[in-house]
C-alpha cells in the first residue's frame, strides 16, 4: 500500500514540478528509470523473501540508477554506444527475473501450485 | 525486563517506520522520474533528432521532392518570363518594322521630302520634238535602276502620277505643264541609275538619236526631292 501511494505522490509531484530534462540527457534518463524500477522490483522482492534491508535497498537504488546513467554516457564517450543495449539488457532481465520471483512468491503465500 | 520489551518494541516501530519512509521516498522518486521522462520524451518525439533513420530517409526525400517542384515551377516561370520579353521585343520589332515601311510608303506616296545621293538627267530639246512618252521612258528607266524618288523639273513624280501631251505639244505632269529643258532629279544608287539611263540602245541612246535633243546625266552627290 505504501509503495503505491509514495508512486502516485511523485507522479503528482512530477506533473506539478515539471522538472525540465534536456532531451540529450533522455538516454540516460531512460537508462536510470529502469534501473531504478528493477531495485523498486528488487526491494519487494526481498520483501517476500522477508530479507529486505532498507539500508541495502537504498544505496542499490541510488548506486543502479547511477551506474546505468554512467555506463551509457561511457558507452557514448567510448563511442562504443551499444554499451547503452548492454545495460538496458542488463537491468531489463533483472527486473523480468525480480516480478517472477515476485509472481512465484505470491503462488506460494497463496498455495496456487 | 518490561523496559526492555517495550524499548525493543519502540525500536521495531522505529524501524518499520523508517522502512516505510525509505520506501515512499524511493517510490515517490521513481514517480518523479517517470513523469519527467514520458513528458521529456513526448516532447522528443517531436524533434527531429531523435527521428529514426527511416523517418528521416522520409523527411529527406519529401523535401528533396519540395524542391524539385519548386525547381521546376522557377523553370516555368522564368520561361514564361522569357516569353514575354520575346512578345515585348517581337512587338517592338515589328513596330519599327513598320515604322520603317511607312517611311518608305511615304517616300513613295511623295509625302515626304527625300534627300540623298542620286543622279540629275537634264534633256534640252530646243524643237520641242519629245512627248510625255519621252519623259516616262526616262522615268520608268529610273524606277527599275531602284529610284528612291523622282522629280520632274520639280515635280514630285508618286505611284499614282501621271503623263500626258496637250494640244499644244508641252508635257503635263499632274496638271502643270512643263517645258523643256527637263531636269529629271532622281535619288537612288548613283551608279545604277546611271547606267539604267545609259545603257546601249537605251533611253538615252534612243532621245539622242532625236534632232535637237540633248541629255546629260549627272551624279550628284545631295539632291534634294521636295514632298508634293
Amino acid at each position: 500500500m505504501l509503495p503505491l501511494i509514495g508512486l502516485l505522490m511523485g507522479i503528482a509531484l512530477g506533473l506539478i514540478l515539471k522538472i525540465p530534462i534536456p532531451p540529450s540527457y533522455a538516454k540516460y534518463m531512460g537508462v536510470a528509470i529502469l534501473a531504478a524500477l528493477d531495485s523498486a522490483f528488487g526491494g519487494i522482492r526481498a520483501t517476500m523473501e522477508k530479507k529486505f534491508d532498507d539500508k541495502l535497498f537504498i544505496t542499490g537504488f541510488f548506486s543502479n540508477t547511477i551506474l546505468a546513467a554512467l555506463i551509457v554516457y561511457l558507452g557514448d564517450r567510448l563511442g562504443v554506444e551499444p554499451l547503452y543495449y548492454a545495460a538496458i539488457v542488463a537491468f531489463g532481465v533483472r527486473l523480468f527475473q525480480n516480478i517472477a520471483a515476485i509472481r512465484r512468491h505470491i503462488f506460494k503465500s497463496r498455495h496456487w501450485e | 525486563m518490561r523496559d526492555i520489551i517495550r524499548f525493543r518494541e519502540a525500536y521495531n516501530w522505529l524501524q518499520l517506520k523508517r522502512m516505510q519512509i525509505v520506501v515512499v521516498v524511493v517510490c515517490a522518486l521513481i514517480g518523479i522520474f517517470l513523469v519527467s521522462q514520458l513528458r521529456v520524451q513526448e516532447s522528443i518525439s517531436k524533434n527531429l533528432q531523435e527521428e529514426s533513420k527511416q523517418n528521416l530517409g522520409e523527411i529527406i526525400r519529401d523535401l528533396d521532392i519540395e524542391v524539385r517542384l519548386l525547381q521546376k515551377e522557377e523553370r516555368d516561370l522564368e520561361i514564361r518570363l522569357l516569353k514575354y520579353e520575346n512578345a515585348a521585343e517581337n512587338q517592338q520589332s515589328i513596330l519599327n518594322e513598320a515604322a520603317l515601311n511607312l517611311e518608305n510608303m511615304k517616300m513613295f506616296a511623295g509625302l515626304i521630302g527625300v534627300k540623298g545621293k542620286g543622279v540629275q538627267v537634264i534633256i534640252n530639246d530646243e524643237q520641242k520634238f519629245l512627248n510625255c512618252y519621252d519623259l516616262m521612258d526616262v522615268v520608268n528607266e529610273l524606277k527599275a535602276g531602284g529610284v528612291e524618288a523622282v522629280s520632274v523639273n520639280g515635280i514630285r513624280v508618286k505611284a499614282m502620277t501621271g503623263f500626258k501631251d496637250d494640244l499644244e505639244g508641252h508635257v503635263i505632269v499632274n496638271e502643270n505643264k512643263i517645258e523643256p529643258p527637263f531636269i529629271i532629279k532622281a535619288i537612288g544608287d548613283v551608279e545604277t541609275l546611271s547606267q539604267a539611263v545609259g545603257l546601249l540602245g537605251g533611253v538615252q541612246y534612243v532621245l539622242t538619236s532625236y534632232e535637237g535633243v540633248t541629255f546629260e546625266v549627272l551624279k550628284m552627290d545631295n539632291i534634294e526631292i521636295p514632298a508634293i
